[in-house]
């Protein structure tokens, strides 16, 4: 497993206060104030075979989520903590052979994870025996990867169990 | 996108430092509204903004003095909500945490 921490944080405002009042000569709510501090809780690389395209889960301070591996890269599931502290590489898809799209384990993961005790499950939009994905399950400490089902080839566009890069 | 308290998380697919995306949150400040009520004023915000103290003071010019609101607050239809009576020429508030 890969670790990495600091996070990179960038304060666009971070002034909620003030709705103002005039006591006595009557009230003067000042307007809305809206400013967000948005921060970047971390910054994915070549290492760490970034760019995600689901959403998170949280539990306790723990974020859950999986990277796509960008066009080279198999992709991941990871952990970060609400604070950008502690990224982690739980787990990172096996190299699948390029003709068939085959590996043992899936590969890009496009969709979010689900948690259940200390389980995570997802699916994988390529790899598994036929190439056409998976159904994983990891623990949420990175160890115990299965994977639970491949989906069968693609015949003309379909199958007996779902094309899972469209149900993802 | 995930909400959490009022924290937003979520991943950008490009983009960071690097190109190959983000993990982000974004904090939401809950909103504090003020409203007369005879010789009293309202001060509202909402119940899910967990860990905010309403602060008062009579002066902006720094140091300005923050003094916490009391009596606490009570829930009124899914608001935190504080009654005060209006005294003084004037008096501002904010959510602190």
């Amino acid at each position: 497993m890969k670790t990495k921490n600091q996070p990179m944080k960038t304060y666009i405002k971070n002034l909620f206060l003030l709705p103002a009042l005039v006591a006595g000569l009557g009230l003067i709510p000042a307007g809305r104030v809206t400013a967000q501090t948005f921060t970047n809780l971390h910054s994915f690389n070549y290492s760490d075979e970034g760019n995600p395209q689901a959403g998170l889960i949280l539990s306790g301070t723990t974020l859950y989520g999986t990277t796509t591996g960008g066009s080279w890269d198999q992709g991941t599931v990871f952990a970060v903590s609400t604070d950008g502290t502690g990224f982690t590489n739980l787990y990172s898809f096996t190299a699948y052979s390029i003709f068939l799209s085959a590996n043992s384990d899936g590969a890009n993961p496009q969709a979010g994870l689900i948690l259940s005790g200390n389980t995570l499950y997802g699916t994988a939009g390529y790899g598994g025996s036929s190439g056409d994905g998976t159904v994983f399950a990891l623990n949420t400490d990175g160890t115990g990867f299965t994977s639970l089902y491949s989906f069968t080839t693609l015949n003309n566009s379909t199958n007996s169990d779902g094309p899972i890069r469209l149900a993802d | 996108l995930i909400l959490s308290g009022n924290v937003l998380y979520g991943t950008a697919t490009y983009g960071g430092s690097s190109g190959y995306g983000t993990v982000f949150s974004l904090f939401i400040p809950p909103q504090l509204t003020i409203i007369p009520s005879g010789a009293n004023v309202i001060s509202t915000w909402p119940t899910n903004a967990a860990g905010f103290t309403l602060q008062s003071t009579t002066n902006l010019v720094s140091p300005a003095v923050w003094s916490t609101v009391s009596p606490g607050p009570i829930v009124v239809n899914g608001q935190n909500a504080v009654t005060n009576p209006i005294s003084g020429t004037q008096k501002f508030y904010r959510l602190s945490q």
